[in-house]
């Protein structure tokens, strides 16, 4: 994903922290070296995304891939998707969730937002694991443009 | 002679003072008759006065009470749809908190799993440079790593695993209920017939291995129902006769439906199976919860699940057994789901 000058950043919006360490590791393990920026709660990320102002102009000729879970404790991930595919400067950017969450109205509402792939957490760990890392692989080979 | 006249004189005077007195006797008994007659008369319209007025009251009563029927008719059916309203809020709550703890439950497994799986990952290069100094004659080890890499840390691991495989299994299934509840019925016309021989040829096979069989007794009845509901729900009935058949004697299933005062149909699926023992009746419907020997795979979700889907269809299931004779089980559904799910 280092298809340009500037890498790609990976923001990853994961308030399960346990989570959030099995991701990485299984997304490493793919060979992804790229820098994952985590956040454990909608308003930091948001925050993130989106600067102090809240125009998103921060993000402004960023590369950022944006990995969502749907259950955050401040906020719905529906609600940053949303968001995220509504600012000029973010929509561009691919927004992958990956929830536990396998209600196909869910999944249906998230794709009519804007996500650009919905994936659901596996239970069991070695489905979770192969996921994961075959997100990596796909990471791996995937364009991310650089926003407005 | 004038004796003669005299004594014809004597009787005439006398017929006429009779004849007098006769008329004035008849003229008494009319005047009687004539008062007797207005008294008759006045009693007959008294009493038809009394009837008139009796039915009047009667009639206003009766319309009293029937107003007063119809007003508490009125509240009933107010009263029933509002309870109606109010059990399935408390329904769609249940579910949606079913829906919602199963998926709270779920994050963390997947942690428990997934770290789990890192410890046995990080295990496996202790173990080799135990086994490796081992084989170099390692005493200089202590007794306690060794006992430590090769036993208690994989049994741990072995034990955490098959733990939240099984914690796994429980939570899908009260997922799986709980979607079941959420599911989008489609109703349609179905010959019942075909749906319970089709239910029936889902299980042909085992039933070719436990040497039974199943007969439906063709009812010619129609019902307005879910076809794939229906077919799920008497599979698993089937499914359960051939599994819990008995040792002692080949299987044999009746399959019986019939009609019920209500518009209600009950179709009875009887086996002479191992049967099930009086307390355990209601548990077989509880979820988790099994009855008589654990000799057949499964984790009680089954009938759980028959349950409700049978009441998502607007109807019940109950079940009456004799241990070691067999089981009975029998779905009550409405004729036609559109009327119940129309009424709430």
């Amino acid at each position: 994903m280092d298809n340009s000058a500037k890498p790609v950043e990976i923001v990853m919006i994961e308030d399960d922290e346990g989570h959030a360490r099995l991701i990485e590791k299984n997304i490493r393990r793919a060979g992804v070296s790229n820098e994952i920026v985590p956040f454990t709660n909608g308003t930091d990320a948001l925050a993130y995304l989106f600067g102090p102002d809240g125009t998103g102009a921060v993000s402004a000729r960023r590369q950022i891939l944006i990995l969502l879970d749907l259950n955050l404790p401040d906020m719905t991930g529906i609600d940053i998707l949303e968001k995220v595919k509504d600012n000029p400067h973010t929509k561009r950017s691919p927004v992958v969730v990956l929830t536990t969450t396998d209600d196909s109205r869910e999944i249906q509402r998230c794709y009519d937002l804007g996500a650009n792939v919905y994936i659901t957490k596996p239970v069991n760990y070695d489905g979770f694991a192969n996921a994961i890392r075959q997100l990596g692989l796909f990471f791996a080979v995937m364009q991310v443009p650089e926003t407005d | 002679m004038d004796a003669a006249r005299d004594k014809f004189t004597e009787l005439i005077a006398e017929t006429d003072n009779r004849i007098v007195a006769s008329i004035a006797n008849q003229q008494t008994a009319l005047a009687i008759l004539w008062w007797v007659s207005i008294v008759g008369a006045i009693v007959i319209l008294a009493g038809g006065v009394a009837a008139a007025l009796l039915v009047g009251s009667y009639t206003r009563e009766l319309l009293t009470a029937r107003r007063e029927i119809e007003v508490l008719n009125t509240s009933l059916e107010a009263k029933v749809e509002e309870r109606t309203a109010e059990l399935g809020r408390a329904n769609s709550e249940i579910q949606r908190f079913a829906y919602i703890v199963t998926h709270d439950l779920r994050a963390p497994l997947v942690n428990i799993m997934g770290f789990t799986s890192e410890v046995e990952t990080s295990l496996k290069p202790i173990q080799q440079f135990v086994a490796a100094a081992q084989e170099k004659g390692g005493h200089d080890l202590p007794a306690e790593l060794v006992v430590a890499a090769e036993e208690d840390l994989p049994e741990a691991v072995g034990f955490i695993r098959s733990s939240t495989s099984k914690m796994d299994g429980l939570i899908n299934a009260i997922l799986k209920l709980s979607r079941e509840g959420r599911r989008v019925l489609r109703p349609e016309t179905l010959a019942l017939d075909t749906v319970l021989e089709a239910s029936a040829a889902t299980i042909q096979h085992q039933l070719l291995d436990a040497k039974g069989e199943v007969q439906v007794k063709p009812s010619r009845l129609s019902v307005v129902s879910d076809r794939l509901v229906l077919e799920q729900v008497f599979g698993n009935l089937l499914d359960n006769a051939v599994k819990y058949r008995s040792a002692e004697r080949p299987l044999s299933v009746q399959v019986v439906a019939r009609k019920e005062p209500g518009g209600f149909i009950a179709i009875r699926v009887e086996d002479n199976g191992r049967g099930i023992a009086e307390q355990d009746l209601e548990r077989v419907f509880e979820l988790f919860r099994r009855s008589g020997p654990q000799n057949q795979p499964g984790e009680g979700i089954g009938l759980a699940h028959v349950r409700t889907m049978v009441r998502n269809l607007g109807g019940d299931i109950t079940v009456q057994s004799k241990l070691g004779i067999g089981s009975t089980f029998t779905v009550l559904l409405p004729l036609n789901f559109n009327r119940i799910a129309g009424a709430s």
